[in-house]
């Protein structure tokens, strides 16, 4: 019995820790209405001007902490304010989590461009203790805390308090509430949102920045990594306090904490149920949270009333082209692969650049299908493409089967893997279900990975090339042309079915799924559809990788990557075959020409970052909406010519950057859209 | 045996009493009005019916089915269209688009080796299905026009389209003619009145325009503050005292 | 129309984002900077040499190595362990008449390894590939092996195992439950532990260390392994119920297979629960880190694979480090030291292969070496059987105790710092250890 007391209690202070990075999360997601994975940075932001001050400089820790916390924790929270943010009141949430994605990057290089990449060892907290001899340990009993700990401790409860009083007695809070829920509403209260949108802000990174202070003592470097891995065990906390009660996230972490130090004390310490789930309690727990706990399960994003003010997003450019002019792009298209093939195949290092190209090309169509045509964010793509890619390496080693075969059984086993999660995932919507993706990925990046029959444990798995119809594809050159040949059927079955029944039903449901269901679309079915063909996509893609590189390496499809990919292809654009090639080629291609001008490292993550603040903005894709430009462009001229030769016709009204084609164009035939 | 039996419908949102033990029927092929003041509960009757809400007491039985716990879906394929009071379109497909979908959500023959194929193109038989509804609606010249640019008269129209293409037994259409101006409300109701004559299809109409109700529906029922406070013929129930200080104040 | 030209620019710049994973290093082209003319010889002195790489005045070689990762570690540096050697070469005429030139210092953040060989392979025009520093995946080695470039780097990656020409400066690596070690039960049988403890995360790095561990246990039964768990988390970690655990168990002794992250993160639980005993680290022989953090690992174990800076006195190969380190201003950090070997490794089988080099006899000329250790910097590899050879019988290993934040060698002998055994020994107790430099 005293034994359980003790593991209880060793839990707490670990939980507090999770608490504290939780609310952090779900105050900033209750007064802006984004889900802040960047929260980690903004942390390490404070964290890397105390350690500056504090370390480096020798400041005393109080003027130290005023500096990182009270002055720059804000000024972060007023810059993202101003400069972003403020932005996106309207924009749907899943737009600003994808902001929210691009600051995650972007936001410790910025900090490292400023205080150099010197290693940083010798972490202080600001109780004054220091480190080595003079760590100062309180004993209660049998129980002890150190400085930090305690200090964690009376911050959590402070900033818990502090919190729950703010929402419930202050109009401020109220306030901060009804701007999240729409902002539109709020001014024609006569309240101004962007002053309150703004104080919610610098409150949230205030926070933030508390956080970072805090628990910069736990890792042995300040590094925006660390914190990151914390915010992503912490939703668990977050998600069982709904997102938005304060007092519920501060229960959920002390929960999380002592569940896992309860797992660390009653389970067999060199057992594989607790070698699979020490490390992975946080990210089950989110996973059943999200897909069991009632007030999760039923809710439904809170839709701004006034959100039918917007115009609807415009349709593909594509389909509003005329036959002409698809025709002269499709050509076009044509004589720059013309150019471009025997440029690639100039070169061993172009060749694989080339030929990686193609295969995340393959893997972001699997974006296209889920995000572009069912609307939903998955942020488990890199798992189903690990899936494809073990499944591969495990049955060639294993089991001698042919290469080809093997890459469309890990195909297969993705699509299985997908509706099987779909099932109990896609009720969700919205963020929850961006969240519970993310929960399996790092689920099975933690608990199955490691095991030697999925990653194939401390030697990954080697992968031959595939040999069949008398080709050995351990050519390069032959296996580049495989890998387009995969391409190109991928895209064109991807062409087939968004033009198909399944794809109809799918543009139906995003347009209005009230209006689906109301004509007899089974929503769930749908989408289950979707999200399987979609996870096979990417399993496919996952099993050229893995042949392509030699090996199936989990670093090649970790969680984190997976982020990044869905975020580069729906800023680009995910509604087309088109946006997924350019995304994929953009990866690779684009890195190179930084490299030959020779811009500093750094300023490929900023950019990246910088690229997904447009998304909100356009959610049709950065490319979508350039190529809706030049369309209107190109077609204003067209007409200008055409007046110009017929004069007694009017050609219709010309709209600048027009939103819809014209009338009196005779050819919105449906041309399909590549 | 009517075609439509709700039963007792309630529905309370915390606190509120939305509906209160509201009950109607509404037979093969009548056209049946829903009136009543703002906030009456109208729309919440409809979504009760159509499965959108639950109720919380009370069932709705359909040509001798008991579909209170049905899922949206499943009651339009029994035979339920409806058109909403907030036009609800679907953007970025054309006209015809939205009929064609409708017919194939109706058959209900969704097959993803079929679309993987491109077997899944409309065919000439669904294409002329959908122009015969668009001409009954006088959208045919519209046919490939973006939803986008049409208006809001015509998108009700679309909407129409949208729901007949899945042969309804009952239409619901929640304030069709709001938005609308005099021209158009004639037209649709016209449009409304060849539709139940050539289908033979009930309508049940929620409207605030009671002339529009008047020049339409056989039979009404009155709400106010979620209860029933009137049922029976057109011209009964507009005579009604009760119903004209409720819902029409003093006017005459 | 500003919008526009926003738009646009975005785009390119847009265009221009790959996510952070994605991108790799930019290609620098460092120049040797031994101060003063240097030494060119008449041409014609010197046969020429037609290889890549090769010209009348230069031999170019260029590195990759894991430069930006998220733990911190300073792999980088082995590119100035490399430069360091060749400006002492370089200072002395250089080889054959030729400057030794990094011409490359690619980085392969993690994963792209197999990229940047091949774009070292493709652009780069070098003779030779040095230094690899790369953790977790060596995915280029294939490329190197099927074209035959000497290849010399800090060898903890299988892939560094089989391929003549792949030169890792601990020859060939066993890994796990199959790799007895007598290195781990000599540490405890001289501190006199008997009740370990072991931790290790759950990547498989991480776990196939423990299996290792045990193993050795079982061989050289000085110790038994009273606790041992793979179950900790990679980042962020709550360990207070191992501790307490261990605590229970009597543990005298901790080993992990983990990063300074965890061990520091151990080590503070330990101090806080009161079990304070020494650690074996494998990992941890970084100055700059033990200096801040020396307070928790009073009287630990850090364990080093190559003649540590504290070696006193310092044989000649190691003072010729710490003054061409020093003179260049670089940091002397474990991976530079690494470098600095890789160099030699090079240079021994340049040398070996006279003046009519090619890539092959540059191989060979190393791969005749019986017990070469860098002038004593490395422990010996037999070259003739360790590129294969899972367990050959010979082990080596620098010990080194902290004391106020600094490394004392420990068991071995002035000016000699490693402790080796041949053969393999029976037990821990009847072996006969030897101390060499």
């Amino acid at each position: 019995m005293t034994d359980l007391i003790t593991y209880v209690l060793r839990g707490i202070p670990f939980g507090c820790v999770f608490a504290l990075v939780a609310i952090g999360l779900v105050l900033t997601y209750k007064t802006s209405g984004v889900f802040n994975l960047a929260f980690g940075a903004q942390a390490y932001v404070s964290a890397a001007v105390y350690y500056d001050t504090h370390v480096r400089h020798k400041w005393p820790i109080i003027p130290a902490f005023v500096l990182a916390v009270l002055v720059f924790g804000p000024l972060v929270g007023l810059v993202l304010d101003r400069l972003i943010f403020r932005f996106m009141r309207t924009a749907p949430h899943v737009a600003r989590l994808v902001a929210a994605l691009g600051l995650l990057v972007a936001i410790p290089q910025l900090v490292n461009l400023w205080f150099g990449q010197s290693p940083s060892f010798g972490v202080e907290g600001i109780w004054p203790s220091s480190q080595g001899s003079n760590f100062a340990v309180y004993h209660f009993g049998d129980y002890a805390l150190n400085g930090d700990q305690v200090a964690t401790l009376i911050a959590t409860a402070v900033v818990v308090i502090g919190l729950t009083a703010l929402f419930r007695f202050s109009d401020i809070g109220l306030r901060m509430r009804a701007v999240v829920e729409s902002a539109r509403m709020t001014e024609l209260s006569g309240i101004n949102a962007g002053r309150v949108g703004t104080i919610a802000w610098m409150l949230s990174s205030l926070v933030a920045g508390l956080a970072g202070v805090l628990l910069a003592p736990l890792f042995a470097q300040v590094s925006a990594t660390n914190f990151t891995v914390l915010i992503v065990a912490a939703i668990a906390a977050a998600a069982f306090g709904g997102l938005t009660s304060i007092p519920l996230t501060l229960l959920g972490g002390i929960l999380l904490g002592v569940a896992q130090g309860l797992l660390g004390g009653y389970l067999p310490p060199a057992s594989v149920l607790a070698q699979g789930l020490r490390p992975s309690l946080p990210f089950v727990a989110l996973f059943l949270l999200l897909i069991f706990w009632p007030s999760l399960r039923n809710r439904r994003e809170v839709t701004d009333p006034l959100a039918g003010v917007d115009p609807p997003p415009p349709g593909l450019a594509a389909l509003e082209r005329s036959r002409g002019l698809t025709w002269a792009t499709r050509i076009f298209a044509l004589i720059v692969l013309a150019i471009a093939i025997p440029f690639v195949l100039s070169s061993n290092y172009w060749l694989l650049l080339g030929t990686e190209a193609v295969i995340l090309s393959t893997i972001f169509l699997s974006i296209v299908v889920i995000t572009g045509m069912a609307g939903q964010i998955s942020l488990c793509q890199a798992t189903f493409a690990a899936i494809g890619a073990f499944t591969t390496a495990q049955l060639v080693s294993n089991y001698h089967v042919s290469v080809m075969i093997t890459i469309l059984a890990g195909a297969a086993m993705a699509a299985v893997v997908g509706a099987l999660l779909a099932i109990p995932v896609l009720r969700l919507g919205g963020i929850y279900l961006a969240l519970a993706t993310f929960a399996f990925a790092l689920m099975f990046e933690s608990v199955l990975v490691p095991l030697d029959w999925v990653g194939g444990g401390a030697n990954p798995i080697k992968v031959p090339r595939p040999k069949f119809a008398g080709i050995d594809f351990a050519n390069n050159k032959s296996f580049f042309f495989l890998c387009i040949a995969i391409l190109a059927v991928v895209s064109v079955l991807v062409i087939f079915v968004r033009g198909g029944t399944i794809g109809r039903y799918l543009d139906a449901l995003r347009g209005s799924e009230t209006a689906a269901q109301a004509i007899g679309v089974n929503p769930t079915r749908a989408r289950i559809i979707a999200f399987s063909l979609s996870a096979g996509i990417a399993g496919l893609g996952g099993g050229l990788l893995a042949t392509q590189t030699g090996i199936a390496q989990p670093a090649d499809y970790n969680s984190f990557l997976g982020l990044f990919w869905v975020v580069l292809v729906v800023t680009l654009g995910s509604r087309t075959v088109e946006g997924a090639v350019q995304a994929g080629v953009a990866f690779y291609v684009v890195d190179e020409i930084l490299k030959r001008i020779g811009i500093n490292q750094s300023w490929q993550p900023i950019l990246f970052g910088l690229g997904a603040m447009t998304y909100a903005k356009h959610p049709e894709g950065i490319l979508e909406f350039q190529k809706r430009q030049s369309l209107a462009f190109v077609q204003r001229h067209l007409d200008r010519m055409k007046r110009r030769g017929a004069p007694a016709e009017p050609a219709g009204a010309d709209e600048a950057g027009a939103v819809a084609p014209t009338p009196a164009q005779p050819s919105s035939e449906r041309v399909g859209a590549d | 045996m009517a075609l439509l039996e709700a039963r007792d419908i309630s529905k309370r949102f915390a606190g509120i009493t939305a509906l209160d033990d509201v009950s109607l029927d509404v037979e093969a092929g009548e056209p049946v009005g829903l009136i009543g003041p703002n906030g009456a509960g109208k729309t919440t009757f409809f979504n009760c019916l159509l499965g959108l809400l639950r109720p919380d007491g009370g069932r709705v039985v359909f040509d001798g089915r008991n579909i209170t716990r049905m899922p949206v879906y499943k009651r339009a394929r029994l035979g339920f269209g409806r058109t909403f009071q907030r036009i609800e379109l679907f953007s970025g497909m054309t006209v015809r688009d939205h009929l064609l979908v409708a017919e194939r959500a109706h058959r209900g023959t969704a097959s993803l080796w079929k679309d993987m194929l491109n077997l899944s193109r409309a065919t000439t038989e669904e294409i002329e299905k959908a122009d015969a509804t668009l001409e009954l609606l006088g959208l045919l010249d519209y046919a490939n026009r973006p939803i986008e640019s049409c208006g809001l008269g015509r998108g009700r129209l679309v909407e129409v389209g949208r729901a007949l293409m899945t042969e309804p037994k009952l239409l619901l259409l929640d304030e069709p003619s709001s938005g609308l101006d005099r021209v158009e409300t004639e037209e649709l109701v016209t449009t409304l009145q060849s539709v139940q004559r050539e289908r033979g299809t009930a309508i049940l109409l929620v409207e605030h325009d009671v002339e529009m109700v008047q020049s339409f529906v056989s039979r009404l029922y009155v709400l106010d503050f979620g209860t029933l406070i009137a049922s029976g013929t057109t011209a009964e129930v507009l005579g009604d005292a009760t119903v004209r200080k409720a819902y029409l104040g003093e006017y005459v | 129309m500003r919008a526009r030209w926003l738009a646009a620019s975005t785009v390119l710049l847009l265009l221009a984002a790959a996510c952070a994973n994605s991108s790799s290093g930019k290609t620098k082209t460092t120049t040797t900077s031994s101060g003063g003319t240097a030494t060119t010889a008449a041409a014609g002195t010197f046969p020429p040499v037609n290889e890549p790489g090769v010209t009348a005045t230069e031999i170019r070689v260029s590195g990759v190595a894991s430069t930006t990762n998220p733990i911190g570690g300073q792999y980088g540096t082995a590119f100035d362990g490399v430069q360091a050697y060749f400006n002492m070469i370089n200072s002395q005429g250089g080889i054959y008449g030729r400057k030794l030139v990094l011409v490359g210092r690619h980085d392969d953040q993690l994963s792209n390894n197999k990229r940047e060989v091949q774009a070292i392979i493709d652009q780069d025009n070098v003779f030779a590939v040095l230094p690899v520093a790369t953790i977790f995946s060596f995915s280029g080695a294939s490329l190197l092996a099927q074209n035959n470039i000497p290849t010399y780097g800090w060898g903890i990656n299988d892939e560094w195992t089989g391929p003549p020409n792949l030169f890792g400066h601990l020859g060939a690596l066993c890994n796990g439950a199959n790799c007895p070690s007598i290195l781990l039960p000599y540490v405890a049988w001289k501190l006199h532990k008997q009740r370990i403890g072991v931790l290790a995360y759950n990547v498989a790095n991480s776990a196939a260390c423990v299996d290792g561990i045990k193993t050795s246990f079982d061989k050289y039964p000085v110790a038994k392994v009273v606790y041992s768990t793979k179950a900790l988390s990679f980042g962020v970690t709550d360990m207070s119920a191992d501790v307490k655990k261990m605590s229970e168990a009597n543990v005298d002794f901790v080993t992990t297979c983990m990063d300074n992250n965890g061990v520091l993160t151990l080590a503070r639980e330990m101090r806080q629960q009161g079990l304070n005993v020494p650690q074996y680290l494998p990992n941890a022989y970084d100055h700059d880190f033990m200096a801040k953090n020396g307070g928790f690992f009073e009287g630990s174990i850090v364990l080093v694979q190559e003649s540590p800076l504290e070696t006193t006195p310092k044989f000649p190969a190691l003072q010729n480090y710490v003054t061409w380190m020093d003179k260049a201003g670089y940091t002397k950090t474990e991976n530079a030291s690494i470098g600095w070997t890789n160099a030699d490794m090079f240079v021994t089988g340049l040398r070996a292969a006279g003046p009519n080099f090619t890539r092959q006899k540059v191989i060979d000329g190393l791969n005749r070496e019986t017990s070469y250790d860098a002038g004593g910097m490395l422990a010996p590899i037999d070259w003739t059987k360790q590129h294969t050879d899972l367990h050959y019988p010979r082990s080596c290993g620098v010990f080194t105790m902290v004391k106020a934040g600094k490394f004392v060698v420990q068991w071995a002998a002035p000016g000699k710092p490693f402790v080796c055994w041949d053969g393999t020994p029976a037990t821990v107790e009847g072996s006969k250890p030897y101390a060499r430099q």
